[in-house]
């Protein structure tokens, strides 16, 4: 079979066909839903992906996280409540809008701005991607040992807990991806005597105990109330509004795509920088945090602008940015692809597929957000209460039906204990996750590195890619920590300037 | 005070103490070390080992720079917890029964008990969505996709 007729084999599965646009609706329902996270989605459905084609797999799970990113927006102008963290910067002129009456215009720009977001991102991974993958196939172990030690950095710096307990987080999930048979010598380690533990932790119970469990748990302990969400009007995102928001849509896309294609940066903040951008730039900046629409466009556009451009260093080079790349990068690993310059030389019909159903994807955005507009106060209403028992359910049979073993479920039972634990000591569980997934690269190509230099570890700085990628790590570190030293320094000046 | 700083700090601290636990006990007993040579390669034990040293140095870092910045932090309150305590034991007794009763029957008591002792919502709001998610699951895994779920010793 010929190239293109690979292609259109791909894309035309009926499960494909049906169950993407099932996953993007899927996904808006759940970012609708504060409490919900697209992460603890995606977690919970891995394993029911795992029995379909790779592509459709695959493809589901980037559709609720697609899907998501728009329906946070719904309860952070209905309920002012964030759906997603990545629509923070939603709530700020959003719920305003929703209280002058205003909040289907308020959606239909979130909507706009998430479809030309999602759009030019596509367009960039298709430009970006192919391109990475060529220059990646220069890499060898030292500079794989480099680029993963950087993305672990960037993303354990950029964690809301801080450089340390970052690095703490990337460093448990490095150790808990080291329990198993040694990659070289097939030596047990960690496995305390357990059949089980033999094969190594298996990823789903530690992906779904990690994400599902400890949201629910937390929600438990404190009770939180049920809100209440704005009435759905018949207002309206004119063209005089499409103008008016345009520039700050393609502006807030293109922060997107940028800070979505580096490892660790991620959507949440880098709506924060388009929102600041759009309110630096524009003429009506006292209206913003008052019911801009600009605002909405903004932070909506960079969130999704962030969506396929994390998919670029996870399809180049097998590096994922954020926590629901590594679950993807675990998908893949499910279906025995590897992502990284060799899957663009193995599986070009499948990666082509991916783009054009990408694109597709972002077109369900659109119309399911105009086909779902008058059920959104509902749908955000939904109580948790009622939600959270059977998600609870799913997680089990999730972590059951793949192994049919109890063991994977009280696996994941530990990790929701431990995910609690985490939250509690402040080291961020996506670090974990981040690191438990790359932790066998990292080490098989550390080890392959040093056996081709017989244990030299000098020459693992000696290329000028891998001395590179070491500098921009040591950079990082070096500036975060540098910043964070400062912080604490003014902060206590202001505190014993306020005690005086 | 004192207290509060420690909670601040245990983050770091806790860190730092797994770090000393893999050292000097994890690691020499749980990751033997190879009875052959791979000559100048670093062996099972060396990749397990930098991370040791890793918690050792990052929480201990953490720990100090928690202390420097005083700041302070405090436990949930004694009536979370006790809600803590009452969810996590609500789900170890299921996990335990699953084996025995079999998972959808053990599922849709969780499902109504969680509800109604954690939630506070109404019985018949819980039961009505337990029994119908339950079905569902049935349907979807047992007739469609024909996974098998426990189904329990007590019923062979």
């Amino acid at each position: 079979m010929d190239h293109f007729a690979l292609v259109v084999d791909h894309l035309t599965q009926i499960e494909l066909l049906l169950l993407l646009p099932l996953a993007v609706l899927g996904g808006m329902v759940i970012g609708a839903i504060p409490g919900l996270t697209s992460t603890m989605a995606v977690g919970v459905l891995l394993p029911f992906t795992l029995f379909l084609d790779p592509l459709t797999g695959v493809l589901i799970l980037v559709g609720i996280g697609k899907g998501s990113l728009f329906g946070g927006s719904i309860s952070a102008i209905l309920m002012n409540v964030p759906g997603t963290p990545a629509a923070a910067c939603t709530v700020l002129d959003g719920y305003p809008l929703a209280q002058k009456g205003q909040a289907g215009r308020a959606i239909e720009t979130a909507l706009w701005a998430s479809f030309i977001g999602d759009l030019m991102s596509v367009v960039a991974l298709v430009l970006l991607a192919g391109w990475l993958a060529s220059f990646g196939q220069k890499f060898g172990p030292k500079e794989f040992f480099a680029l993963i030690l950087l993305s672990l950095t960037v993303i354990a710096a950029l964690s809301q807990s801080g450089l340390l307990r970052g690095i703490c987080g990337g460093m448990l999930g490095l150790l808990l991806g080291a329990v198993g048979l040694d990659l070289v010598n097939a030596t047990p380690r960690f496995v305390f005597g357990s059949d089980d533990l033999a094969e190594g932790i298996p990823f789903l119970p530690l992906l779904i105990g990690l994400f599902a469990l400890p949201d629910i748990i937390e929600h438990y302990m404190s009770k939180a109330r049920e809100l209440k969400a704005q009435a759905i009007d018949r207002t309206r995102y004119s063209r005089a509004d499409f103008r008016k928001t345009l520039p700050t849509i393609l502006k807030g896309s293109a922060i997107g795509i940028t800070m979505g294609a580096i490892p660790g940066i991620g959507a949440t903040a880098s709506t924060f920088v388009s929102y600041a951008e759009a309110k630096r730039s524009s003429p009506d900046k006292a209206e913003f945090g008052k019911g801009a629409l600009s605002g909405v466009a903004a932070a909506e556009s960079a969130n999704s602008g962030t969506k396929a451009a994390t998919l670029i260093p996870l399809l180049a080079l097998g590096v994922p940015g954020d926590v629901i790349t590594a679950i993807l990068l675990g998908a893949f690993y499910f279906h025995g692809l590897s992502p990284g310059p060799l899957l663009f030389q193995q599986n070009l019909p499948f990666i082509h597929a991916l783009y054009i159903a990408l694109f597709v994807s972002g077109f369900c955005i659109l119309i399911f957000g105009y086909a779902l507009k008058r059920w959104m106060t509902l749908i955000a209403s939904i109580p948790r209460d009622l939600l959270y028992p059977p998600i609870v359910f799913l997680t089990i049979i999730g972590a059951y039906a793949l192994s049919n073993t109890m063991f994977a479920v009280y696996t994941m039972f530990a990790f929701g204990i431990l995910g609690v634990v985490l939250r509690r000591l402040r080291i961020p569980a996506p670090t974990v996750l981040i690191g438990f997934v790359l932790s066998a690269l990292l080490e098989d190509n550390l080890r392959r590195a040093l056996l081709i230099s017989r244990g030299d570890v000098a020459d693992l700085f000696q290329s000028p890619l891998a001395l590179g990628l070491h500098a921009a790590t040591l950079i990082v570190v070096t500036t975060v920590a540098y910043r964070s030293i400062r912080r604490s320094r003014i902060g206590k000046v202001a505190s014993t300037e306020a005690q005086e | 005070m004192i207290g509060a700083r420690l909670v601040a700090m245990s983050g770091g601290l806790s860190a730092f103490c797994l770090g000393l636990a893999l050292l000097t006990y994890v690691i020499p007993n749980f990751v033997p070390e190879p009875s052959f040579s791979m000559g100048d390669a670093p062996g099972p034990q060396a990749f397990p080992r930098v991370l040791a040293w890793g918690f050792i140095i990052m929480g201990g870092m953490d720990a100090i720079a928690v202390w420097l910045s005083g700041e302070t932090k405090t436990w949930r309150k004694p009536e979370d917890l006790r809600r803590l305590a009452l969810v996590s034991t609500i789900l170890v007794l299921s996990l335990l029964a699953m084996p025995y009763v079999g998972m959808l029957p053990v599922g849709v008591v969780l499902m109504i008990t969680i509800t109604t002792l954690a939630s506070g919502q109404k019985l018949v709001a819980s039961l009505l969505t337990a029994v119908l998610f339950a079905a569902a699951i049935y349907l979807i895994f047992i007739l469609i996709a024909g996974i098998p779920l426990p189904m329990g010793e007590l019923w062979d």
